[in-house]
């Protein structure tokens, strides 16, 4: 099989890449902070200026830069016209739970979500709903594109939730770092993206389909094979587990923080390997295939 | 539209035809051409291969779209409205033939755009998708003057009356009378990812089954 990119699309790229990983950070950021809230963790109160701001701010950027590309910016209120299409259903989650982040940041600024009102308590529950929307949208706005067979397995959507709780869990390790508890979610989300990430890629390896065949060789051993194996797996997995496991041993947060900043940079690069490794199927006549041209 | 794929003979009269028609940018082609090589020496073979969009019956760019700029008519025409397309290739994704391009550059075949460029480009908005549309224009034109898609070919698509082999034949599929429901019946019909759901309608006629 030849190993080359050529038949890959490169029509999305990685700007998709980095919204999909900014948006997902921003809406796992959230649902930790949320969580943290209602098991009434020890430290979050300090906290939760600093996970609503930065949820804030992820989820602003990601929509920058989803808008940045657009050929046309100036048309992009247009995004909410077909509810059929899971782009205006994404378009629509994003914008409400940027809302949403953006009114919890300013209700804790002003002191009022650690009074812990009941309309308070509704306003995390309802952003943390639409934050696993957020969660949950990428996965399925790939998973619904039925010609690119490697990505048309629901363990997709899955991965993509785990991912962006285990980079949103990482990034909330920064401003809530006290608590032996922190540390063990952070860890169960790590091992769940990392389970999720193996039963996708086996469930891939199974298969007979000439494109997901050829996805899978990019990423294992073509020219994906550096991005993945340094970057998803060594840096986004080894990594983290041995920093979390070390961080305890000696009394220190740089562990720690090392561990989470490890998360996150795999994160991104697991996206980016599995959006650039999307072949297409190809048309086929008689023993004869020919490609699908995915460029733009 | 049929295709035949034993008459075409890859001369690229089509492309030609559809580029003159539409005036589209470098590395645009509504309607283009694949090399495809079947078996093994001694017995292996090339043939040329037609693409261009196939105004699927069940289009997953229309439903990817989230502007409704992809659309598809009463007649079966899949087309794109540029005035909503906001360009963000989702249709380009969704569509499993690789029919639709993105305009990203008004650039020319040449160092200066010639008048035939800067005519033909206005045509094209920068930072929209476009694909093939049937030569919807020429097919209203046509009906308005009475004349019948794919029988006349001033109603017809430029690329079927071009074809200089006959391998392009268009008609109407919701016309039992149509000459083109016998070719769709024939043994030798087949239409590409079929099991994709799509129901494509543009098909081919097989080289390899009499």
């Amino acid at each position: 099989m030849e190993l080359s990119q050529t038949h890959a699309q490169t029509i999305w790229r990685w700007p998709i890449s980095l919204e999909a990983f900014l948006s997902s950070t921003a809406a796992g950021l959230f649902i930790f902070g949320a969580l943290a809230f209602a098991i009434h963790l020890p430290g979050v109160g300090k906290a939760a200026f600093s996970i609503f701001s930065l949820s804030t701010i992820l989820v602003i950027l990601s929509l920058v830069v989803l808008l940045g590309d657009l050929g046309k910016k100036n048309r992009a209120m247009k995004v909410f016209r077909n509810w059929k299409s899971p782009m205006t259903i994404g378009a629509m989650l994003m914008t409400a739970f940027a809302f949403l982040s953006f009114v919890s940041m300013v209700a804790e600024g002003l002191g009022l979500l650690s009074s812990r009102g009941s309309i308070f308590e509704l306003l995390l529950l309802v952003g943390a709903v639409l934050g696993f929307g957020v969660l949950l949208y990428p996965g399925i706005l790939f998973y619904k594109l039925n010609n690119i067979p490697f990505w048309n397995t629901i363990f997709l959507p899955m991965l993509f939730v785990f991912s962006g709780a285990a980079s949103g869990s990482a990034l909330g390790v920064f401003a809530v770092h006290g608590s032996q508890m922190i540390i063990d979610f952070t860890m169960v989300s790590l091992a769940l993206y990392g389970a999720s990430l193996l039963v996708f890629l086996l469930k891939n390896s199974t298969s007979k389909q000439i494109a997901c065949k050829e996805s899978m060789a990019l990423i294992v051993r073509g020219n994906l094979s550096v991005h993945f194996w340094i970057g998803v797996v060594i840096v986004g997995l080894v990594a983290p587990f041995v920093l979390y496991g070390i961080g305890p041993a000696i009394s220190s947060v740089v562990p720690l923080f090392g561990a989470g900043a490890c998360t996150i940079v795999g994160c991104l690069f697991m996206r980016h390997v599995l959006l650039a490794s999307g072949v297409p199927e190809p048309m086929r006549l008689g023993s004869g295939l020919i490609y699908p041209r995915m460029r733009a | 539209m049929v295709i035949d794929l034993k008459r075409c003979s890859g001369c690229y009269a089509c492309n030609v035809a559809c580029k003159l028609k539409n005036a589209t940018h470098p590395g645009t082609f509504w309607s283009r051409m694949e090399a495809v090589e079947i078996g093994e020496f001694p017995k292996a073979r090339r043939f040329a291969v037609p693409l261009q969009c196939m105004h699927c019956s069940n289009p997953p760019c229309v439903s990817a779209c989230p502007t409704t700029a992809s659309q598809k008519r009463n007649d079966g025409i899949v087309f794109v409205d540029s005035d909503k397309c906001i360009g963000c290739k989702s249709c380009m994704m969704a569509c499993p033939y690789g029919a639709r391009y993105y305009n990203s550059a008004e650039t020319g075949y040449h160092d200066e755009l010639t008048p035939f460029e800067r005519v033909g480009y206005k045509r094209h908005s920068i930072g929209t998708v476009e694909k093939c549309d049937f030569c919807k224009d020429r097919i209203d034109d046509g009906i308005k003057r009475g004349l019948t898609p794919g029988v006349d070919m001033d109603a017809t698509p430029e690329c079927v009356a071009t074809c200089p082999a006959g391998a392009r034949q268009f008609g109407d599929l919701d016309d039992p009378n149509d000459p083109i429901h016998e070719l769709v019946s024939s043994k030798r019909a087949m239409s590409f990812l079929q099991m994709l759901g799509t129901k494509p309608n543009v098909y081919y006629l097989s080289p390899e089954i009499e």
